[in-house]
């Protein structure tokens, strides 16, 4: 499934927006001690993130002028849901970050736009979960759709956060570590059922397993930042800022090669073997 | 019990000749990579004999469509009868029925930048003609049918057709019949 880049940018883009909005959210509820300015830079990395991610779908479509009309199938398309979420996600995201600017209340808009990320990122992987691609047709798209915006997500929100020298605690990043030995686990136990399944859900799995794209996925997205997150956070006085966006880029390297993976290795029902 | 129509593929008749699909190229002037109907070669052992069998197929207009279901823009519609459009006017070419369709029947036009599919000559049909298809076949392969009737020897699925069960495709088949020997006395 070549160039499917637009997708691939997409989902990944707007899984990390969704996650680090819910990160910014949540720091500012449990610790409440950010200042406006570093507030107003991280949602506007989010609005930035999620603008991109929206830009890069209309390459996927063949009349991206006529994208509006996506969300007229609510009722039954899954695409349609994830359309209207995703915008309705940017709308909030886009007036969080002028809550934060002008200094107005918006704790009632952070729940909201939280709620909408975490009913946006599993509708998106619902409109993979097809009976037509066997490989695709479980618990996978949408848990690792989580997965991305869940590890990348609060990354993001942490190196944005760091430029703005506000200090984070171990906390999030013991968050990360947790999640991404989650994704790994969970892939490993995903491919392993895909390679005992059989058929077109076998040849998946072994496109997969197969495929360069794979273990280039595994060091740079699951091992190496496993490595580096797992040695700071061992050290006594640790300084996680020197390693944070080496961290948060190899992390980002992995979700879009994974992501690649995961549009490039299924393969769909034949018709007489064919 | 209204009427719903479908295709019945009688693989016993087709010998591969692919003049379904040229008909069908000819009538709506397709694209050349475009083929709304495609014969496919059956699997020789498929049938107790080794034998050279086919299967020509165009959409299956099914009773429960998942491209119907998967299009966001409303493209498809199911008409009375069970014919299921696509409307290349709605279509944003977003291909996500493409990815839904088990039997891989919509295909992108690269040059409309759409999607389009067999709408079983619905304009021929209102008009009381027959499908293209159909009367392009030499060996009267192809028939439009009531699926509600009882049709001797029609079934739901051939072997490597994808599991009729997930959209319940209205196509019918007729198995060939392998092994058939004629025998002259003397």
């Amino acid at each position: 499934m070549m160039g499917e880049w637009a997708l691939v940018l997409f989902t990944v883009l707007s899984q990390m927006a969704a996650g680090a909005f819910v990160s910014l959210w949540v720091l500012d509820t449990v610790k409440g001690n950010m200042k406006e300015a570093t507030g107003t830079f991280v949602s506007q990395g989010v609005v930035l993130a999620m603008g991109l991610g929206l830009l890069a779908s209309l390459g996927h479509l063949g009349h991206p002028l006529e994208a509006y009309r996506a969300s007229a199938h609510f009722g039954t398309s899954w695409l349609s849901r994830e359309v209207v979420l995703f915008g309705l996600f940017f709308f909030l995201s886009v007036v969080y970050y002028w809550q934060w600017r002008t200094g107005g209340a918006r704790h009632l808009v952070g729940i909201s736009g939280s709620i909408v990320a975490l009913m946006a990122v599993p509708t998106s992987g619902m409109v993979y979960v097809l009976a037509a691609i066997p490989a695709w047709n479980n618990f996978g798209p949408v848990l690792f759709f989580l997965l991305t915006a869940v590890t990348l997500g609060p990354l993001y929100a942490a190196v944005l956060l760091t430029i703005k020298q506000y200090s984070l605690g171990k906390s999030l990043f013991q968050f990360v570590i947790a999640a991404l030995f989650c994704s790994f686990m969970s892939f490993a136990l995903y491919l392993s059922l895909l390679i005992s399944a059989g058929d077109v859900t076998a040849l998946t799995g072994w496109n997969t397993m197969l495929s360069i794209t794979f273990w280039l996925r595994l060091f740079i997205g699951w091992i190496a930042p496993l490595g580096i997150l797992g040695y700071v956070l061992a050290q006594q006085q640790w300084h996680i800022s020197r390693y944070m966006i080496l961290a948060f880029a190899l992390v980002l390297i992995g979700e879009l090669l994974g992501r690649e993976l995961f549009y490039g290795s299924a393969v769909a029902l034949t018709m007489f073997g064919l | 019990m209204a009427k719903k129509i479908g295709f019945l593929v009688n693989s016993d008749r087709c010998i591969g000749c692919h003049a379904c699909e040229l008909a069908c190229k000819n009538e709506y002037q397709q694209e050349p990579e475009i083929r709304w109907r495609k014969v496919y070669p059956l699997k020789e052992d498929s049938f107790g004999g080794f034998a050279r069998e086919f299967a020509s197929l165009a959409c299956n207009h099914c009773e429960d469509p998942a491209c119907l279901k998967a299009c966001p823009v409303i493209a498809y519609t199911k008409r009375e009868d069970g014919i299921v459009m696509h409307s290349k006017e709605r279509c944003i070419g977003c291909k996500n029925c493409m990815l839904a369709c088990p039997y891989k029947v919509p295909e992108f036009n690269q040059k409309t930048k759409k999607v389009e599919k067999c709408h079983m000559c619905a304009a021929r049909q209102d008009r009381g003609e027959k499908p293209a298809c159909v009367v392009g076949c030499p060996m009267e392969a192809i028939t439009i049918i009531n699926v509600n009737d009882t049709i001797a020897g029609a079934e739901r699925s051939l072997p490597g057709f994808p599991n009729a069960a997930i959209t319940n495709p209205t196509t019918r088949f007729i198995k060939p019949v392998v092994g058939r020997q004629v025998r002259r006395d003397a």
